[in-house]
């Protein structure tokens, strides 16, 4: 495959990324009350204070629903996407773990680790049952953490009841 | 350093350029442009002056939030920036002047 070729086929997936999160209309503002239980669990079963459903757009990451935000995040509910820690997991359509983003190769550079004092994190892409990944289901905290086994489980869990809810919705599947 | 940057986030306001490149990711370029002079002739702003105000940019994130296409995640992402970008520059001007 040429790089042309390629390049064109990685625009296409985006475009097809992108326009899922369209047709699943998940900038609706009501997607904020229909995913607050998971969000709320999240944060409560992980310990951390923080719990997110982003969504990641070619500018930015727009959170559809949040549990423990503050300050400037809370108000412009997102954040420019160069700082989104959710891209990598919906880049890779793989979990992003980082244990200590202070040293962390792919984050230690990062205003919200750097200004903000973002210090752990844990993302769960959001995969839709077109293989897409529209975002993450993420817990952050402010303290170096090392997540276990069954706290990724657990995520994995909460993930798929986001995943199957947002479905539901768009005519796909059953309401988790 | 202009008020259009915030330096402790390396961050700025985009400039025309930037949100038309913005839109061509998501459109092909000729629809991109033509989707810009429809909402500078609608929003009632020049269609080729570079840097844009924060309230000229808040209103085309707008604008192009009610279209019903890919231009739709283009507003999100912008209105995202925008209001970041603002509230960032009200913190460091509170924390002593990063923003300048």
């Amino acid at each position: 495959m040429s790089d042309q070729t390629r390049s064109r086929t990685d625009i296409e997936r985006e475009q097809a990324r992108l326009q899922e999160i369209l047709d699943l209309d998940l900038l609706n503002r009501e997607w904020s009350e229909r995913l607050q239980d998971l969000v709320q669990r999240a944060s409560e079963d992980l310990k951390l204070p923080t719990a997110l459903v982003s969504l990641v757009l070619d500018g930015a990451q727009y959170f559809a629903a949040s549990h423990g935000l503050g300050g400037w995040l809370e108000a412009a509910n997102g954040t420019p996407v160069e700082w989104a820690f959710c891209k990598f997991a919906v880049e890779d359509k793989e979990p992003f773990i980082v244990q200590d983003a202070t040293t962390h190769a792919k984050v230690k550079d990062n205003p919200l680790v750097k200004i903000d004092g973002v210090r752990c994190y844990l993302g769960i892409p959001l995969i839709t049952s077109r293989g897409l990944a529209v975002g993450t289901l993420c817990v952050l905290g402010g303290e170096e953490r090392e997540f276990s086994d069954e706290d990724k489980a657990r995520m994995h869990q909460l993930a798929a009841q986001v995943v199957a809810r947002i479905e539901a919705r768009a005519g796909r599947g059953i309401i988790a | 350093m202009s008020k259009r940057e915030i330096s402790g986030y390396r961050f700025r306001l985009p400039d025309r350029q930037e949100v038309i490149a913005s839109l061509s990711r998501l459109l092909d370029a000729k629809s991109a442009y033509h989707l810009w002079s429809q909402a500078c002739e609608a929003l009632r702003l020049p269609i080729g002056r570079e840097e844009l105000e924060l309230e000229e940019l808040q209103r085309l994130a707008n604008w192009f939030m009610q279209q019903d296409s890919l231009a739709k995640l283009v507003g999100c992402s912008l209105n995202v920036r925008l209001i970041a970008f603002s509230q960032l520059s009200l913190r460091s001007e509170d924390l002593g002047g990063q923003h300048e």
